[in-house]
C-alpha cells in the first residue's frame, strides 16, 4: 500500500488538511485559468457602457472643455487591418486599462499636433492590441473623438522596446503623430512593443 | 500643452503650457497656373500646366505637366508630394519634344509644329513648414501657314496678294495717300509696291510664331504665414514674320503685328496666428499689340506719334484707346479695331484670312462660405488666324489660345485653445508627468503554467483523499 495513503488512513487530522488544500488549489486553478475570462467580460461590461458614454452630449461638453478624469470614455478607435474597433479611455492606471486601452494623459488628445500616446492590452481586457505586431507601413488607423475624426497611417514597423523606455510617448510639437503601445511577447510584461502612424487626414479635413 | 505646441510649430508667441487645444489648427493653401490653351483643328492640349498646395496635416505636393493631351516623346511631367516633417521630394526639370497626334499628323505636320516642353516639381516640409512648388512651360508653337499658301494647289499667291491687299493694306494705301495729299510732310509711300514685296518675302517665313513662357505655382509657409502664388509668364504671339531688308545690307524678320501678353499673376495670404486670410490679389495679363508695317513706322515718324504700341488693359474697350479711332490714326485703326460683332474684342487684320481677335480678361477675387479666400488671374483668349481654313482648309477655324491664367487660394482655422490656468505661471499647470514605465498590459506568462500545476495539485490531492478511505 502507497505509505501516503497509510499515512492518510491513520491521522484523520491529515485527510482533513488535505482535503482543504485540495478545495483551496482547485479555486485558485479555476480562478488563475478563468482570469482570461473574466477580463474579457469585464472588458465587454466597461465597453458596452463606454460604447453610450462616447456618444452622450455630456462627454462631448467636458472633451471641450478638457475635463476628462481616469477611466472616462475618449475615443473609440478602429484598426481595419487588424480588427480592432474599441473605445479608448483616459488615462493608463490599471483600473483604467480595464477597458481594453486608454490615452496616455501626459500626450496630446486624439487627433491634436504632436504626439498622441495609446496603451492597449494584447492578452486580456479585450485583448484589443493582439495584432499590434502585424501592422504593416500604410495600415490605417482611424480616431473618432467625441468632436471629430482623424485619419492616421502607420509610417514604421512594429519595433519592440524595454518597458522602461518612455522616449516613445514624449511628445513632439513639429510632428503629428500616434504612438501605440503594448506588452511584448504575448503574455508577458518583459518588453513593450510599439507602432507609431503619422496623421494623414486632420478633424474636418477633405480625403 | 498641445496649444504650447500648436503655437511654437506656427510661430506664434509661444503659450504657456496652461494653454491646451480644444481642436488643431487647419490651413491649407493652393495655387495652379497654366501658360497656354492650344485648340488647333482636332487638337485641344493644355501646356505649361502646374499646380501646388498643402495643408495643415505637413502634407505638401505639387506637380508640373510640360503639354497635357498632346503625345510626347518621354514623359514630361512631375510629380512630388510629401508626408510628415523634414521629408523632400523633388523631381528635377524633365523636358520632352512632342508630337502630334497620328490622325492629325499626316495633315497638319507641315503647319503646325509645337515644341518641347518641360516641367520640375518640388515638395517638402522642413521643420513643420510645409512648401510646393511647380514649373511648367512649353516653349513654342509655330503654324507654317506659308507652306500652304504658297501652294498653287491650295492658294495661289495671287488670291493672298488680293485678299489681304484689298481688304487690308490697299486701304492704308489709300489712307497713305490722303494723308500725303493734305500734309506735305508725308510722304506718298506708294504701299501697293511695298504690300506685294511683303507679300513675298512671306513665302518664306513663318505665319505664326507663338513663343509660350513659364507656369509657375508656389505655396510656402513662412512662420506664421501661408501664401499661394501662381504666375503664367505669358508669352509674345508673332503674327505674319516678313524679312525686311536693312539699310545697312541684310534682312531682319520682323512680325507685321506682335501680341506680347503680359504675365498673369494671383496670390493669396493668410494668417495663421489670426485665422484670417489678406485679401486676395491679381495682376491680370496686360496685352500690348505691337504694329510693325513700314507704313506706321513712317508715319509715326513723321507726325512724332508712337503708332506701334496699343496696350490692352482688362475693362479697357477698343473704343475707349484714341489710337483706334479712325478719325485720330486711320494707319492704326485700320489694322486694330472693335470687332463688328463683338465690341468689347480687339480685332487685328480684320477680314483678312489673319484675322485675329484678343479678349481680355480682367482678375477677380473670391470667398468662399467656408471662409477661404482666392485670387484668379484670367487668360488672355486669342483667336488666330480666324479665317485661315480660306487659304489653308487644314486650320479651318484658325488656332484658339489662352495664355496666362493664374489662381491661387488659401483657408484655415487657428487652434480653438482652452485656457487652464493664469498665463505665464508656469507653476500652477498641472500636467500629467510622462509615466516612469510604459503600462503593463500584458499580464505573466507563469499565470496558465500556475493554474494548470494547482487543478493538477489539486486533482492528484483529491484522489488520495478518495483512496484513502
Amino acid at each position: 500500500m502507497d505509505p501516503v495513503i497509510r499515512f492518510l488512513r491513520a491521522n484523520p487530522w491529515a485527510r482533513r488538511g488535505l482535503s482543504v488544500l485540495s478545495v483551496v488549489l482547485l479555486a485558485s486553478a479555476v480562478g488563475v485559468l478563468g482570469y482570461p475570462v473574466y477580463t474579457n467580460v469585464v472588458h465587454d461590461r466597461t465597453q458596452s457602457r463606454l460604447d453610450r458614454e462616447i456618444a452622450s452630449p455630456e462627454l462631448k461638453q467636458a472633451y471641450q472643455a478638457r475635463k476628462l478624469t481616469d477611466g472616462d470614455a475618449l475615443t473609440n478607435i478602429k484598426i481595419p487591418s487588424i480588427g480592432v474597433d474599441t473605445v479608448v479611455v483616459e488615462g493608463t492606471s490599471a483600473s483604467a486599462l480595464r477597458a481594453g486601452a486608454g490615452h496616455y494623459p501626459s500626450t496630446p488628445l486624439p487627433c491634436e499636433a504632436g504626439n498622441v500616446g495609446i496603451a492597449g492590452h494584447r492578452t486580456t481586457y479585450g485583448k484589443p492590441f493582439n495584432q499590434l505586431d502585424r501592422l504593416k507601413m500604410g495600415d490605417v488607423i482611424i480616431l473618432k473623438t467625441p468632436i471629430g475624426t482623424c485619419t492616421y497611417e502607420v509610417t514604421a514597423e512594429p519595433r519592440v522596446i524595454f518597458p522602461n523606455d518612455t522616449s516613445v510617448v514624449r511628445n513632439d510639437p513639429s510632428k503629428q503623430m500616434l504612438t501605440l503601445t503594448t506588452c511584448h511577447p504575448k503574455g508577458s510584461a518583459a518588453r513593450r512593443l510599439v507602432v507609431q502612424a503619422t496623421l494623414t487626414k486632420g478633424v474636418g479635413q477633405q480625403a | 500643452m498641445a496649444g504650447l505646441l500648436l503655437s511654437s510649430m506656427i510661430g506664434g508667441p509661444s503659450a504657456s503650457a496652461e494653454t491646451t487645444v480644444v481642436s488643431p489648427e487647419t490651413y491649407v493653401g493652393s495655387a495652379a497656373g497654366r501658360a497656354l490653351v492650344l485648340r488647333v483643328a482636332s487638337i485641344s492640349a493644355s501646356s505649361g500646366v502646374s499646380s501646388a498646395k498643402l495643408d495643415s496635416t505637413l502634407k505638401a505636393a505639387s506637380e508640373g505637366a510640360g503639354s497635357l493631351g498632346l503625345p510626347v516623346f518621354s514623359p514630361n511631367s512631375t510629380k512630388a508630394e510629401v508626408s510628415g516633417d523634414n521629408k523632400n521630394d523633388t523631381k528635377t526639370k524633365v523636358c520632352s519634344d512632342i508630337d502630334l497626334p497620328p490622325d492629325v499628323k499626316a495633315a497638319l505636320a507641315p503647319l503646325l509644329a509645337i515644341g518641347a516642353a518641360c516641367s520640375s516639381s518640388l515638395a517638402e516640409v522642413v521643420n513643420g513648414q510645409p512648401h510646393s512648388l511647380s514649373e511648367a512651360s512649353v516653349l513654342n508653337v509655330d503654324v507654317t501657314a506659308n507652306t500652304v499658301l504658297s501652294s498653287p494647289t491650295l492658294a495661289p499667291i495671287a488670291t493672298v496678294k488680293d485678299t489681304v491687299v484689298g481688304t487690308l493694306l490697299g486701304g492704308l494705301d489709300t489712307v497713305n495717300k490722303q494723308v500725303s495729299s493734305t500734309n506735305s510732310a508725308v510722304p506718298d509711300l506708294k504701299l501697293d509696291d511695298t504690300i506685294g514685296e511683303m507679300l513675298t518675302r512671306l513665302q518664306s517665313t513663318k505665319t505664326l510664331d507663338l513663343k509660350v513662357g513659364t507656369s509657375r505655382s508656389e505655396v510656402v509657409t513662412n512662420g506664421s504665414t501661408v501664401t499661394s502664388t501662381a504666375t503664367s509668364a505669358g508669352g509674345v504671339l508673332g503674327l505674319l514674320p516678313v524679312q525686311l531688308p536693312l539699310a545697312a545690307g541684310g534682312t531682319v524678320t520682323q512680325n507685321l503685328v506682335e501680341i506680347v501678353i503680359g504675365s498673369a499673376k494671383a496670390t493669396a495670404t493668410y494668417d495663421r496666428v489670426t485665422g484670417k486670410s489678406g485679401t486676395p490679389v491679381y495682376d491680370p495679363a496686360i496685352v500690348t499689340i505691337r504694329i510693325n508695317t513700314p507704313t506706321t513706322d513712317a508715319l509715326g515718324k513723321v507726325l512724332g506719334v508712337n503708332f506701334k504700341e496699343i496696350q490692352v488693359i482688362p475693362g479697357v474697350t477698343p473704343a475707349l484707346i484714341p489710337a483706334l479711332n479712325a478719325a485720330v490714326d486711320p494707319v492704326v485703326a485700320t489694322i486694330v479695331k472693335a470687332c463688328p460683332d463683338a465690341p468689347n474684342e480687339f480685332c487685328v487684320l480684320y477680314g483678312t484670312p489673319f484675322e485675329t481677335r484678343i479678349a481680355v480678361a480682367s482678375g477677380r477675387a473670391v470667398s468662399n462660405a467656408d471662409g477661404t479666400v482666392g485670387a484668379i488671374a484670367d487668360a488672355v483668349k486669342i483667336h488666330a488666324l480666324k479665317n485661315i481654313g480660306t487659304l489653308a482648309p487644314q486650320l479651318d477655324g484658325g488656332i484658339l489660345l489662352e495664355l496666362a491664367h493664374a489662381e491661387a487660394g488659401v483657408g484655415g482655422a487657428p487652434a480653438v485653445t482652452n485656457q487652464l490656468s493664469a498665463p505665464g505661471t508656469p507653476d500652477n499647470v498641472v500636467t500629467p508627468d510622462v509615466p516612469r514605465e510604459l503600462p503593463r498590459t500584458g499580464g505573466t506568462p507563469w499565470m496558465p503554467i500556475v493554474g494548470a500545476l494547482g487543478l493538477a495539485l489539486a486533482v492528484l490531492s483529491r484522489r488520495a483523499l478518495v483512496r484513502s478511505h
